[in-house]
């Protein structure tokens, strides 16, 4: 598969991490030191339940308080944050997790106190820290389960490529609570043999733990560099990857040239469940042989759509120390003789590579460096790259005072709005369109929008871009009921983006990027300038939402299901039906397209010109 | 005659796994369950995994001893036999 990886090199002015050891100093030495911060816990808090290993930072109550107990812990690493301004036009943000609030939706469903619904949802929780902290509103939430981070990152990297922004944030943050722990546990990767195992043990298990993280990305300021960053998406099996790793190999294989003449060493994502450890090991001793490879988890725990920035923060702490943290929390032998156990000095090496994989087969890979003495990375992309060499024909460098017009072409429009249809009846007019396998477990959210994506027939050079701001509420709302015998299949589906992925796994197509994003006002927004800043022929961006049950009564949902999906080029061709552009508009301008909004103007085909979030006009036309 | 714990495990299993189309009846006693046959994957062996715990209060701790549980719906019954909490199972 061709996977290319324009426009994802930045400079690292800083960054920052909390994981249960502390800060990205204190974590490094801990881990230098061979500590393990993992402790067999609870599993929902409550004595005599099954214990787990879980890594929760020091005073924090597992249950969650309203407000979330994890904002202290959040106020030190925040006011590391250089700069300010962040969420101004030019300085945007890139929230990602995989948990954001959720916790609180488990503490609103025990105890019955609404008060913890203000922080349940992605949007309403990022709305809230952003308030709590003084962002302004160019917040671009991103959720990928535990490769979140590195779409934040590669996001926020071509944002600095195509001039939308001087410098950019991406702040990660996942703090763990009985939701997630069911889970975990109910998929039967959480159990007390933990430290995690390698070949000698027959039994896996996974630790969770308490991460956030930080990363200024600049275009010329910086110790650091990202070289390049590559992504890539399997779409095989929910919780499995192919058999034969292609879908790490394709990940890794995208890097390999920026590799090229440069001595690496490898932090891997290393969650210890066995089948993937062994894949991912074998995987980059393949592409890489002979670079020693590590992995922080068994000690950190997996800080699931944190680990990625969380572990790119210690990755820099080694690079500025010297010192590289060997494999902790796991005992030899390893999958292959690449994986380093004990620390080494890293000064013999240049270069390192960062991967993470998540659920659903998506996997994802940077490479890390010092910077060059020598000119930063060139803002203009290859001449093929309309968005850059635009931007660069203007104003590179400079504090550009408007972003440039972002233009893209809808090649093919499809619409469901299924309204309060009940979810039997939709069941029964959609079923057919799915495997048998696939749709019995598929959600209404699920059926709707793969009935309106599939028609696009997504293709492996695809870039995916998919908006709800409530996602799967209706197996949000089932696996919250599940309690206290947490149902795996309605952990598995409620994680955001599931609804893509039943359609696409049932399918077993894969795409090139996804990006899953979730927010409120500027969604609309937010997902179109994501698809216009991709590097591919075609972006599809879909968007739905699903009627819910109980959160719907508490005013924690959607009201009705709809789904759409469009296909969209760069550049104009004969089959365009219509065209959608996003222009600078003054930043005082308010105004906001919700997605239930958008979805009708696709639906019925109807014109839009409208100030769709702070600073961005959009204008839909047809043909 | 039939093993009522038999039958009560294939009504579980089209319950649990939402096996649209499948009856009870239609569920062979010796097949695989996970793969082949009702094509099951690793997701259903742990949904039955939660739905064995509620309903007969047995502790499966790990994936590897669920895909030695779940080989067919008689090596489950024996397995249920032998680790089932006695009061929910005579309600079969």
């Amino acid at each position: 598969m061709a996977v290319t990886i324009a426009n994802t090199s930045a400079r690292l002015a800083a960054t920052g991490c909390l994981t249960a050891f502390g800060d990205a100093a204190q974590t490094h030495a801990a881990l230098l030191a061979g500590r393990i911060a993992l402790q067999l816990s609870p599993v929902l808090g409550n004595a005599g339940d099954d214990l787990v290993p879980l890594a929760l930072c020091p005073g924090r109550s597992f249950d969650e308080a309203a407000p979330p107990n994890w904002l202290a812990q959040l106020r030190p690493l925040i006011a590391s944050i250089p700069g300010n301004n962040w969420g101004g036009p030019r300085h945007p943000i890139f929230v990602t997790s995989s948990n954001f609030g959720v916790g609180s939706l488990y503490a609103f469903r025990r105890t019955g106190d609404p008060v913890h619904l203000r922080y349940g949802t992605p949007s309403t929780c990022v709305a809230w820290l952003g308030g709590e902290l003084g962002w302004g509103p160019h917040v671009t939430t991103v959720s990928h389960a535990c490769v979140s981070a590195h779409l934040g990152l590669l996001q926020a990297a071509r944002a600095l490529h195509a001039g939308l922004a001087d410098e950019a944030l991406v702040f990660s943050f996942d703090f763990l609570s009985p939701f997630v722990a069911g889970g975990f546990h109910a998929l039967k990767i959480l159990n007390a043999g933990f430290p995690a195992p390698y070949q000698d043990r027959p039994i896996g298990s996974i630790g969770l733990g308490d991460g956030a993280a930080f990363a200024v990305l600049t275009r010329d300021r910086g110790d650091f560099a990202l070289l390049g960053q590559s992504v890539h998406n399997e779409m095989h099996h929910f919780t499995a990857n192919q058999a034969d790793g292609a879908g790490f190999a394709t990940c890794l294989a995208a890097l390999a040239p920026l590799a090229q003449n440069r001595r690496l060493w490898l932090k891997g994502h290393g969650t210890g469940t066995i089948e993937a450890g062994r894949l991912e090991a074998s995987a980059l001793a393949k592409q890489f042989p002979g670079a020693p490879l590590v992995s922080w988890k068994g000690s950190l725990g997996h800080t699931l759509g944190s680990c990625g920035a969380v572990e790119l923060a210690l990755a820099v702490e080694s690079l500025r120390t010297g010192r590289t943290p060997g494999t902790v929390g796991s005992g030899a032998p390893g999958f292959n003789d690449s994986i380093a156990f004990d620390p080494f000095d890293n000064t013999r090496f240049d270069t390192v590579l960062c991967a993470s994989n998540a659920f659903g087969g998506a996997h994802a890979a940077l490479l890390l460096a010092p910077a060059p003495n020598a000119a930063a990375p060139s803002v203009t992309a290859s001449s093929s790259d309309p968005v850059s060499s635009r931007v660069s024909a203007s104003s590179p460098h400079a504090s550009v005072a408007l972003a440039p017009t972002l233009e893209l072409f809808i090649e093919s429009a499809f619409s469901d709005d299924a309204g309060a249809e009940e979810s039997a009846v939709t069941r029964e007019r959609l079923k057919e369109i799915f495997p048998k396998l696939a749709s019995r477990r598929m959600t209404q959210l699920g059926l709707v929008l793969g009935h309106t994506l599939l028609q696009l027939s997504p293709g492996e050079h695809d870039v995916l871009v998919y908006a709800s701001e409530y996602a799967e509420t209706r197996a949000l709302e089932g696996y919250l009921d599940s309690f206290p015998t947490a149902s795996p299949t309605l952990f598995q589906t409620s994680i955001h983006p599931s609804a893509v992925q039943q359609a696409l796994i049932g399918r077993q197509q894969p795409v090139r990027e996804f990006f899953p994003l979730t927010g409120r006002a500027d969604l609309v927004v937010r997902a179109l300038q994501t698809a216009s800043l991709a590097h591919a022929p075609r972006a599809i961006v879909c968007g739905g939402e699903e009627r819910g049950t109980w959160l719907l009564e508490r005013g924690t949902a959607s009201v009705r299901t709809f789904g759409f999906s469009l296909a969209l080029t760069r550049e104009k061709s004969a089959h365009a039906t219509g065209r959608i552009a996003l222009s600078p508009a003054p930043d005082a301008a308010s105004g906001a397209l919700s997605l239930p909004d958008f979805f009708d103007a696709i639906h019925e085909r109807r014109p839009l010109d409208v100030i769709a979030a702070p600073g961005v006009r959009l204008t839909l036309d047809w043909s | 005659m039939t093993d009522p714990l038999v039958d009560r495990l294939k009504s579980l299993l089209v319950d649990a796994l939402k096996l649209e189309g499948v009856t009870p009846a239609e569920i062979p006693d010796d097949e695989p369950l996970i793969g082949a046959g009702l094509n099951l994957d690793s997701i259903d062996a742990l949904e039955l995994v939660v739905r064995l715990e509620k309903e007969f209060g047995i502790k499966i701790s790990n994936s590897e001893e669920s895909r030695t549980a779940l080989a067919s719906i008689t090596s489950l019954a024996a397995f249920v036999r032998e680790r089932a909490d006695p009061a929910r199972l005579s309600t079969t």
